[in-house]
């Protein structure tokens, strides 16, 4: 049994193009993260209000709660931050590994 | 057209910028919202440890960017050309990093001098049974 040939197409990409699309794809979910973390800091800024005065009006217990969720959000990113860095070298080790086998 | 891969290291080069002022945007929230807590001691106690927690969050964040900083110089480093322009990106990172850093020192110097811990609960339910 042979393996599969997948017949040439006109919008296929070629390797460099797959790998440009994926450092690109890298980036892209980066910067989504940055706006996510930006996001969190307005939370941040409505939660105290302007005027440092809480204008919520919250318990002890829900600004510990609040505080909970701030840091369960960067945790998340943390995890996000680390596969995107496994990405990036599975990424590069094949870009190199072309650029070896030329 | 033919796309270049040496444009691939300047987009990680301006996300990972992005993600490093984002991240000072919140600390410096964050800095304001332990602040706005002002005389509350006990409240302050409580979140000190959390802080911590934080702190080692944001440290591997660092470190992660640390290693990704090193394969977008492998990358980058294809094109002479292109050392110039990332110089100047590692540079303005170098400074956002800067500014994280010192606001970190200012909320633990926050956290541990001026604000003393909260009394352990069985000293305060001590003082209510001596008072009732």
């Amino acid at each position: 049994m042979s393996m599969p040939k997948i017949p040439k197409e006109k919008h296929r990409p070629d390797l460099d193009d797959t790998i440009i699309d994926l450092l690109e794809s890298i980036a892209l979910e980066e910067i989504a993260l940055s706006h996510l973390i930006n996001a969190e800091a307005e939370n941040l800024q409505a939660f105290v209000g302007k005027d440092l005065d809480f204008p919520s009006n919250p318990s002890n217990s829900d600004i510990l709660r609040f505080n909970v969720t701030v840091l369960r959000l960067m945790e998340t990113l943390m995890f996000k931050e680390l596969f995107l860095l496994r990405k990036l070298e599975t990424v590069s080790q094949i870009g190199m590994q072309v650029d070896f086998e030329e | 057209m033919k796309r270049k891969l040496e444009r691939s290291p300047f987009l990680l080069m301006e996300s990972t910028l992005k993600m490093k002022k984002a991240i000072y945007t919140f600390l410096k929230e964050y800095q304001r919202f332990l602040r706005s807590l002002g005389r509350q001691e006990r409240l302050q106690g409580a979140l000190a440890p959390s802080f911590s927690r934080l702190l080692f969050t944001l440290r591997i964040i660092q470190q992660t960017q640390f290693q990704k900083n090193r394969m977008i110089r492998l990358l980058a480093a294809r094109d002479m050309q292109q050392s110039a322009a990332l110089k100047r990106f590692f540079e303005e990172e170098q400074r956002v990093e800067r500014q994280i850093s010192s606001t970190l020192r200012e909320i633990q110097k926050y956290l541990s001098g001026d604000i003393p811990t909260p009394s352990p609960p069985w000293l305060l339910s001590q003082v209510l049974i001596k008072n009732s």
